[in-house]
């Protein structure tokens, strides 16, 4: 007799346990926080490219919009002889134009590149249309081409880098350009990786 | 204690022999047939995930679904950028980002707000990082926003920080398409 109740304890026991498991496992699942799912699929094409820069050139004149590509350099009041401004040279001797004095200031061209293994770039420029016959030269190239469709070559090997490539530039103005004539010209450089 | 037990179940099994009998004697005098239907009702509660288009930025591709695209377009350190796509320039990398919104609708909870967490599917492609929110994500799941409301856009910022270094030397494979996949969680809080 007692055996018999042992047994019908241990009944109802595993019937209550097993009454009881489904409501527990449910209870669980409801209290687990729900949660939702996406998925963002980016993509992106990198392109090298090289970015050049104007800035004020060691010894030369302040360029207004340093550290961009469009800079301004003005040369200030210029005479054949006289005292020449901040950091502009004067020569008479000049043979980038004949019947002229050259005015000359150093800038810094800057040309970096990213994602890029090319080593060096050639630069090109090419002037705006002289309005009193004035010449403009830029490094050792000479009188620069007016035309753009063909630029002069100022260099085959720049150097990337902050640090720069010094360059002077020259502005030959003749002799009969009238008194306090003002002169406005444009450089268009264009860099081109190797 | 054994002796009430006992008649217990003696009490029992009597009045299932009696339920029985009744319900036999029932079936012969009057017969009757009976159904049972149960309805089941499934509680709709949970939560949903949409990605859209934010004003500002990228329009996604699939937008107003929970598995959208987005496209940088071409991307340099210097240049033109694809409309909505902004660019900062640092000593060895650049940075483009576009924002999007993710909306996450709640039904059937008492929830007010929830985790929004992300990971990537697989490691980002060699020299580009891509943060969400300025967070760094790696394959590993990490929480973006800890307490956001539900049911209205809220907008993202993803930015793919891009090495300027050469392909080969850290820097990323240019030309070609690169792909990452973003897995998003949100969790009820």
């Amino acid at each position: 007799m007692h055996m018999q109740t042992k047994l019908i304890s241990r009944y109802w026991l595993l019937a209550c346990a097993a009454l009881l498991l489904p409501l527990t496992a449910t209870q669980a699942l409801a209290a687990a926080n729900p949660s939702a799912t996406g998925t963002l699929t980016v993509t992106a094409t990198v392109t090298s490219s090289i970015q050049l820069l104007f800035n004020t050139g060691s010894g030369g004149v302040t360029l207004t919009g340093a550290n961009t590509n469009a800079a301004t350099l003005a040369f200030g009041s210029l005479s054949a002889y006289g005292t020449a401004p901040s950091n502009v040279t004067i020569s008479t001797t000049s043979t980038l134009c004949s019947n002229c004095f050259v005015a000359s200031t150093p800038i810094s061209l800057v040309v970096n590149q990213a994602d890029g293994s090319s080593s060096n770039f050639t630069l090109t420029a090419y002037a705006s249309a002289p309005s009193n016959g004035e010449v403009l030269a830029v490094g050792s190239s000479g009188a620069l081409s007016t035309s753009s469709g063909t630029p002069t070559t100022i260099t085959s090997s720049g150097a990337y880098g902050s640090g720069g490539n010094t360059l002077p530039v020259y502005l030959g103005i003749p002799t009969a350009t009238g008194n306090n004539t003002g002169l406005s010209d444009t450089i268009n450089f264009v860099a081109t990786a190797n | 204690m054994k002796t009430s037990t006992m008649r217990t179940i003696r009490f029992a099994m009597l009045l299932a022999l009696a339920a029985a009998g009744a319900a036999l004697a029932s079936a012969q005098s009057h017969p009757s047939a009976s159904g049972s239907l149960t309805v089941l009702l499934q509680n709709g509660s949970g939560l949903q995930m949409v990605l859209y288009s934010d004003p500002s930025g990228v329009t996604l591709g699939n937008a107003g679904t929970s598995a959208a695209s987005l496209g940088f377009g071409t991307v340099g350190a210097y240049g033109s950028l694809a409309t909505n796509v902004t660019r900062t320039n640092g000593a060895s990398s650049f940075t483009v980002s576009t924002p999007f919104d993710i909306n996450v609708q709640a039904n059937g909870l008492t929830s007010t707000s929830y985790t929004l967490s992300a990971s990537l599917a697989s490691a980002a492609p060699t020299g580009v990082t891509l943060q969400l929110d300025s967070v760094t994500l790696t394959t590993t799941s990490q929480t973006i926003q800890a307490s956001q409301g539900y049911g209205s856009n809220i907008s993202h910022t993803l930015s793919a920080i891009v090495s300027t270094a050469a392909s080969g030397s850290g820097g990323p494979t240019t030309g070609t398409q690169l792909t990452s996949t973003i897995d998003f969680v949100a969790t009820a809080n």
